[in-house]
């Protein structure tokens, strides 16, 4: 047994120290508390040491009283209210002056590359605050829960023009997008245990949305990456950028088909009838059921077979490295997770349905009317989500739909 | 970005005490119960390490969170091995150990069990450093903060702890 093997050997040793997740979990929630009773303490630490301070300075400058009294109030005041803000969630009083804070700060950012990192920040606050809402006793916290999952979504789908405007500076381009999907893979995990707090909880729809949420943000990070690598400079040699992307868009695709098999386990074992394995049908206007084969590469017919095939193209493509196919490959990927995440939305039931569903003749309907059908597909809940292949998923993203 | 965490957490953002516990949680649960060899002690320190954490948060400057908690691991594990000795290696593999005189496996016997009790039978540091490089997959810089040494001596001492396990296996 050689050095390396040997060390392999030590690493897979973690394997056996297997960590109770229930456990893992009380006790983060006696952590978070142990959090919020220490540091209230230390909001009452510094009011006292200010008025302290100020006591001293009032005695030593001989500086009328009532001068600092009125400047300190202002003080541990502002102090108090922004360190009640900075933990406030939707619903609450002082949640529009956080969001504010954080548009400001945004407005402030020295330059495009932190305004952009600020941005995922935020974003990942509201996936934080999804998990409090969910865990809270609020009354309305399913409305609330909503309107977060939306503006995650939002706020991720803006993120490709985000990065796309860094295009000038190519290493601020590459560091933002790697961020980005460093915080996704976090992110992912945290809507993964939002999405599972909300199953339990019974709120059906919340858990698509958010699963839904999860599968956007995975695939926003793919187009990110493949903005980076669409403007890889060819002249040099950038074999280990072009595999450390293509092992971030495969963990991107493992992402999803977790989500995607989870979800039709799930629907197996409620309904027997196992949604995710089967072709999606198109009621397509004269009762005939059409199966949309999505558009991958692979060809497969279910979205678990479309994302393994996915996921060999890319095995294939690092194989291939120095091939000059390497964007296409992130690119045909990027397409076909576009198409996953429009059909990945039934994961409710697919009722045939006798509302009439034109496909788009692209040759006939102008851009508008195109996108006007997709939404009203998307808003009516008529076909949710089944979408022809005609449609410009892409113009989707663009105007942030 | 790492001050931005560090800012929020002297400011009690919970988010940010989170984040530490989702990274850092099953690490040092890792590396406690390499140490302790039983479940239930080993969550039970980590609690502790993590709630200290808190405390030292609110009470101190941060400048490594890793090393901090780690730091607190090991001094918790020290404290408890006072108390209670025969807790530090468990009864069933401390009988293993007595069993064989000289910890030496032929090489095609390397297994997990093998491996685990060649650490156990290290000296704490090296036995530390191995579960922190290659097991919690810490940076050197890391490790040496915890250990309070320069890079190039924590480099010394994984090089010597990597010695002295491959020396329970001399077939190798």
């Amino acid at each position: 047994m050689n050095e390396k093997e040997f060390i392999s050997k030590i690493k897979s040793l973690k394997s056996d120290i297997i960590i109770n997740d229930s456990f893992f979990d009380s006790n983060k929630e006696k952590f978070l508390n142990c959090v919020s009773s220490e540091f209230n303490k230390k909001e009452v630490n510094i009011k006292s040491s200010n008025v302290a301070g100020f006591i001293s300075l009032i005695n030593r400058f001989k500086i009328p009283g009532f001068a600092f009294g009125a400047s300190a109030f202002v003080f541990v005041t502002f102090g108090l209210t922004v360190s009640a803000a900075l933990r406030s969630l939707p619903g609450d009083p002082l949640y529009s002056f956080k969001i504010s804070m954080e548009n400001t700060r945004v407005a402030m950012a020295f330059d495009d590359e932190k305004s952009v990192n600020l941005q995922v920040e935020f974003a990942g606050n509201r996936i934080d605050e999804l998990s409090m809402v969910l865990k809270s006793d609020k009354a309305n916290k399913n409305k609330l829960a909503t309107d977060l999952v939306n503006k995650i979504d939002t706020d991720l789908s803006a993120m490709p023009n985000r990065v796309v405007a860094l295009n000038k500076n190519k290493k601020s381009l590459e560091s933002t997008a790697k961020g980005f999907d460093n915080k996704i893979n976090e992110y992912s995990a945290k809507l993964k245990n939002a999405s599972n707090v909300a199953s339990d909880a019974g709120m059906g729809d919340l858990t698509k949305d958010i699963d839904l949420a999860y599968i956007k943000g995975n695939s926003v990070s793919v187009k990110t990456l493949n903005i980076v690598i669409q403007n890889i400079d060819s002249s040099i040699n950038n074999d280990v950028l072009k595999k450390d992307i293509i092992d971030r868009v495969e963990k991107k695709v493992d992402n999803i088909k977790n989500v995607v098999d989870s979800t039709a386990k799930s629907v197996a074992n409620n309904d027997g009838n196992d949604i995710i394995n089967q072709s999606p049908v198109i009621d397509d206007g004269e009762n005939k059921n059409i199966n949309t084969n999505i558009n991958t590469n692979g060809g497969g017919s279910t979205l678990a077979e479309q994302l393994q095939d996915m996921k060999e193209e890319l095995q294939k493509a690092k194989i291939g490295l120095a091939s000059a196919d390497m964007a296409s490959v992130i690119n045909n990927v990027d397409k076909s997770l576009n198409n996953t995440i429009i059909s990945t939305t039934p994961i409710a039931p697919i009722i045939p349905t006798t509302t009439v569903i034109t496909p788009v003749n692209t040759n006939n309907t102008g851009e508008k009317d195109k996108k006007d059908d997709v939404k009203m597909q998307f808003e009516s809940g008529v076909g949710y989500g089944l979408i022809h292949n005609d449609y410009e998923i892409e113009s989707l993203w663009s105007n942030g739909e | 970005m790492k001050d931005d965490v560090v800012l929020k957490l002297k400011m009690g953002d919970t988010s940010a005490f989170e984040k530490v516990y989702n990274d850092f949680f099953k690490k040092i649960y890792q590396f406690v119960f390499f140490k302790v060899n039983n479940p239930s002690k080993a969550e039970d320190i980590c609690s502790e390490v993590f709630l200290r954490f808190v405390k030292f948060v609110h009470n101190n400057d941060v400048d490594n969170v890793s090393a901090i908690l780690y730091r607190i691991a090991r001094n918790l594990i020290i404290d408890d091995s006072r108390k209670n000795k025969e807790d530090l290696v468990g009864d069933e593999n401390m009988e293993l150990i007595k069993d064989s005189n000289e910890l030496n496996f032929d090489d095609k016997y390397i297994n997990n069990e093998s491996l685990f009790l060649a650490l156990s039978n290290l000296k704490d540091d090296y036995r530390d450093i191995i579960v922190m490089y290659h097991i919690n997959e810490m940076s050197l810089k890391d490790i040496a903060d915890v250990f309070g040494k320069t890079q190039g001596a924590t480099k010394t001492m994984l090089s010597r702890a990597m010695g002295q396990i491959r020396e329970s296996f001399p077939q190798m």
